[in-house]
């Protein structure tokens, strides 16, 4: 008998060659190559790649690298365990380590080249180190400004200004780090209350908040907005393309973020997970985002203009808590904002 | 093989597809139902009802300005002789290959803060952007579904009433307003429910408005807003229970899919003037010059544009995009047609079920779907034969693309069923009969009999299947990070960047492809069902 498409038997295994051919064309991404690193990314996709490249070329393995916005990130290193799929996690704020750290998500591992990071900068235990910083501060369009008659703003106040109402653009602190740092900062400038007030009443001015951190830079060089808060190399590297952006760091206090890299618990590949971190941590480690044009601040104490320097020199009004302090807000702030700004 | 035999092999055939659907769909959306109604009794989502109150408001006004203008254009275009109307239909046909974010970048390259026209016109951002990018995208389907409702009008009617001393008016309420009273409910029901449900206009234009199907977008790529997402999915898919009850009491299949009617251009209605066939005129003029002014102010500032257009990332994502629709394509087809073959010989109880099983899929909308689909399989799952990895998102097991697979099928799987179904309605059953009777086998019934009726259809419907994977935004967003190679995820994180040259020109290679792609698609198909009918 000719077998005939109407026949639900040739049907039936049409359908399962179908699936058979797609997971099979897929499985093979996952991260079971001997020489890999399976990494676990939350930064710019840009720096992401660079990282990976120059890892690559130093060390010859592969890296299967998976772009993850840090809440999201984390949530899945969570609910993964037991189940591992990365070896390493790469940026990200160190609130959202601290975390993973205090719930026995990260393999503590201390490497030759912790020395060069700075206590405050790295966990006591290894569980993780900074490998990365940048300084909050208000990217603004000059020519937005003048159309709106508005002076730049310098100070958190300013941001206040009537002619600024619709005007300003930053992340939703529930999606994006950035956003978050800025959010704790106000809470650190003026404390609870006070701090909620301002924020309600800064909230009030934005025009609509984005999903991603660096994406209110964006929104003002299209002039969609005239300031956009977020960490200064974003600004930096959009001026650098010539866009017509200032950046400003906001004379009345302004917060850093350290960005992180760990080992994860049960690493499928713990030799390779130990390679990147000795390459995270290096200064040609730390060197290598710049590749993607965003120029972050190294952490390393050998490495000129590192972040223990900038502070030291007192050339920005830095008065963040520490980073326990912002873990434990964290949850209050995110459901305040859903409550009272969000809906 | 006895008839008995048949109906055996029939049910038989719908018992592991019925499985699937069960497990892939059916129950996410009750785990998704479960998690809504704890979320109800916990009372954790504050500021919810009001949510809902602005996205019902923005769905209905949308519905009512999208049905009239799609009215007052099709009512214009069916007075035009064949070559302009063939234009008109063109026009608002092309763009249906606009996804809505599409359209909501160029309301605000328009209308935006840096938008070409922004000094005359008042701030794009919240509800009056959103009510007019929903407008524009949603009007091709209330026109397309009232042009192919009119196809029954015979222009000799309405010759007769205006013999007899209609005006204007009365005919369009007593001839051509009655064919399309159940057409025009089902699509006004369905434009309800697809703005409700639609994330990505109100993701490019809300401003500080929050629509439900926005809420629930942050909350799933926030992660942790679990309950709040799933009431969110349970709401948005309320409005289509009444036309589920209204479909199931009236199984008639022609309310969803319109009945075949061939090729050829209907006659051109002579329509009195009045003001009611001139308010068309400047309305559809209006709607033209609009469409008009928001591709070419797209297309200006692509031209414009001091970045790269299209980048490898880009052309990265289109292929892969591609590539899924057509693998989705495939896997959808042979199930759809095995359950409208299936349905067919089971019995007329388990037709209707499953034809109503197939409906339902096909109106439930998709946010609610991905939603669903997200919350079940966006971790690992505990069975009794071990841990399912999760599927959903870079990290899971293939790096997302079962979910991505699942998200494209789900939907085409009664589209094709539906099509099938159609088209063997298409053969009289008289006529199946006399050819049993008079000694044509099952193989040659259906090749030379229900083939070449339903050829046409099938093909355009594969089209369709192709066309939808490719520019769909639901339920793929819901099941994709960010940066995942999918049109709609990249498309979007574009836009949250307000990089409107790139996603037009994103739009523009899609929409170019598309219409190859799904020509090819049809031909392909009318090729096949051509020489099979020709055997």
């Amino acid at each position: 008998m000719t077998p005939s498409l109407r026949s639900p038997c040739a049907l039936t295994a049409l359908v399962v060659l179908a699936l058979l051919v797609v997971t099979g064309c897929t499985a093979a991404d996952g991260p079971a190559e001997r020489d890999e690193v399976a990494v676990l990314c939350s930064n710019d996709a840009e720096i992401c790649r660079a990282w990976a490249a120059a890892f690559t070329e130093r060390s010859g393995r592969d890296v299967t690298l998976v772009r993850l916005p840090t809440s999201e990130a984390l949530e899945r290193i969570r609910r993964g365990e037991g189940l591992p799929e990365f070896d390493i996690w790469h940026g990200g704020g160190a609130e959202m380590y601290v975390e993973a750290a205090e719930e026995g998500l990260l393999a503590p591992y201390t490497s030759p080249e912790t020395a060069a990071i700075p206590d405050e900068f790295r966990d006591p235990e290894g569980s993780w180190s900074g490998v990365y910083s940048s300084m909050l501060a208000f990217c603004v369009s000059p020519p937005g400004l003048a159309a709106l008659d508005a002076q730049t703003p310098r100070t958190w106040d300013d941001l206040l200004d009537p002619a600024l109402t619709g005007q300003v653009s930053t992340a939703s602190p529930r999606t994006s780090g950035t956003a978050f740092t800025a959010m704790s900062l106000q809470i650190d400038r003026l404390g609870d209350e006070a701090g909620r007030d301002y924020l309600a009443a800064l909230y009030g001015q934005v025009l609509q908040f984005t999903r991603s951190g660096t994406a209110p830079v964006q929104v003002v060089v299209h002039d969609e907005a005239a300031v956009a808060l977020t960490f200064a190399p974003y600004c930096e590297a959009a001026r650098a393309e010539g866009h017509d952006v200032e950046t400003v760091v906001p004379h009345d206090g302004t917060d850093y973020e350290i960005g992180a890299v760990a080992v994860l618990a049960d690493a499928p590949h713990a030799r390779g997970a130990r390679e990147y971190i000795d390459f995270a941590l290096s200064a040609e480690g730390q060197r290598s985002g710049a590749d993607s044009g965003i120029h972050q601040i190294a952490t390393r104490s050998d490495v000129p203009g590192n972040l223990a320097e900038i502070l030291a020199d007192g050339r920005y009004p830095v008065i963040g808590s520490p980073l326990a302090e912002r873990v434990e807000r964290r949850d209050e702030l995110l459901g305040w904002f859903t409550a009272e700004v969000e809906r | 093989m006895t008839e008995r035999g048949t109906r055996l092999m029939a049910r038989a055939a719908l018992v592991p597809v019925g499985a699937g659907a069960l497990i892939l769909v059916g129950w996410p959306v009750v785990r998704m139902a479960t998690q809504a109604f704890a979320a109800l009794a916990t009372a954790s989502t504050p500021g919810l009802g009001r949510t809902a109150a602005v996205s019902t408001g923005l769905s209905l006004t949308v519905t009512v300005l999208a049905t009239v203008l799609g009215l007052a254009l099709a009512l214009t275009a069916r007075t035009l002789p064949i070559r302009p109307r063939r234009l008109f239909d063109a026009v608002i046909g092309a763009l249906l290959l606009v996804p809505p974010y599409t359209v909501a970048a160029a309301v605000v390259a328009v209308g935006g803060r840096g938008g070409r026209f922004a000094a005359v016109l008042p701030d794009v951002y919240g509800l009056p952007g959103m009510v007019l990018a929903m407008v524009v995208a949603h009007l091709p389907i209330a026109y397309l579904v009232i042009r192919v409702a009119w196809r029954v009008v015979d222009p000799h009617l309405v010759e007769m009433a205006r013999v007899h001393g209609a005006r204007a008016g009365e005919v369009f309420r007593l001839v051509l307003l009655p064919p399309l009273r159940a057409p025009l409910g089902v699509t006004a029901a369905l434009m309800f429910v697809s703005t409700l449900s639609d994330p990505s206009i109100p993701a490019v234009l809300r401003g500080r408005v929050p629509t439900l199907a926005h809420t629930a977008y942050i909350e799933v790529i926030a992660w942790g807003g679990e309950g709040t997402a799933s009431l969110i999915a349970v709401l948005l898919a309320l409005p289509v229970l009444p036309l589920l009850l209204v479909l199931w009491r009236r199984p008639e299949p022609s309310l969803l899919v319109t009945r075949w009617l061939g090729r050829g251009a209907s006659p051109t209605l002579a329509l009195p003037s009045s003001p009611l066939v001139n308010a068309c005129r400047a309305l559809s003029v209006l709607v033209l010059a609009l469409v008009l002014v928001l591709m070419l102010t797209a297309g200006t500032s692509m031209a414009r544009a001091q970045v790269a257009l299209v980048t490898p990332a880009m052309r990265a994502v289109i292929i892969s995009t591609l590539g899924y629709a057509l693998v989705a394509l495939l896997i959808a087809a042979p199930l759809g047609v095995l359950t409208a073959w299936a349905s067919q010989r089971a019995g007329e109880r388990v037709a209707r079920g499953a034809d109503f099983l197939q409906v339902t899929l096909l109106l439930m909308p998709a946010t609610t779907l991905g939603i669903a689909f997200f919350l079940a399989y966006g971790l690992e799952t505990p069975t009794p034969w071990g841990d399912l990895p999760a599927l959903v998102g870079g990290a899971s097991l293939g790096s997302g693309a079962v979910a991505l697979l699942v998200a494209f099928v789900a939907p085409a799987v009664p589209l094709v069923h539906l099509a099938v179904r159609a088209g063997q309605q298409r053969t009289p059953q008289a006529l199946q009969e006399t050819a049993r009777v008079l000694g044509a086998g099952r193989r040659r019934l259906a090749l030379q009999l229900v083939l070449p009726r339903a050829g046409a259809l099938v093909a355009a419907t594969a089209a369709a299947v192709a066309a939808r994977n490719i520019v769909s935004v639901v339920p793929v967003v819901f099941l994709s990070t960010p940066d995942a190679p999918m049109v709609a995820s990249f498309a979007l994180d574009l836009l949250d960047r307000a990089s409107f040259e790139q996603t037009f020109a994103l739009t523009g290679i899609i929409a170019v492809l598309v219409t190859a792609v799904g020509a090819a698609v049809a031909a392909a198909s009318a090729a096949v069902v051509g020489r099979r009918g020709s055997l």
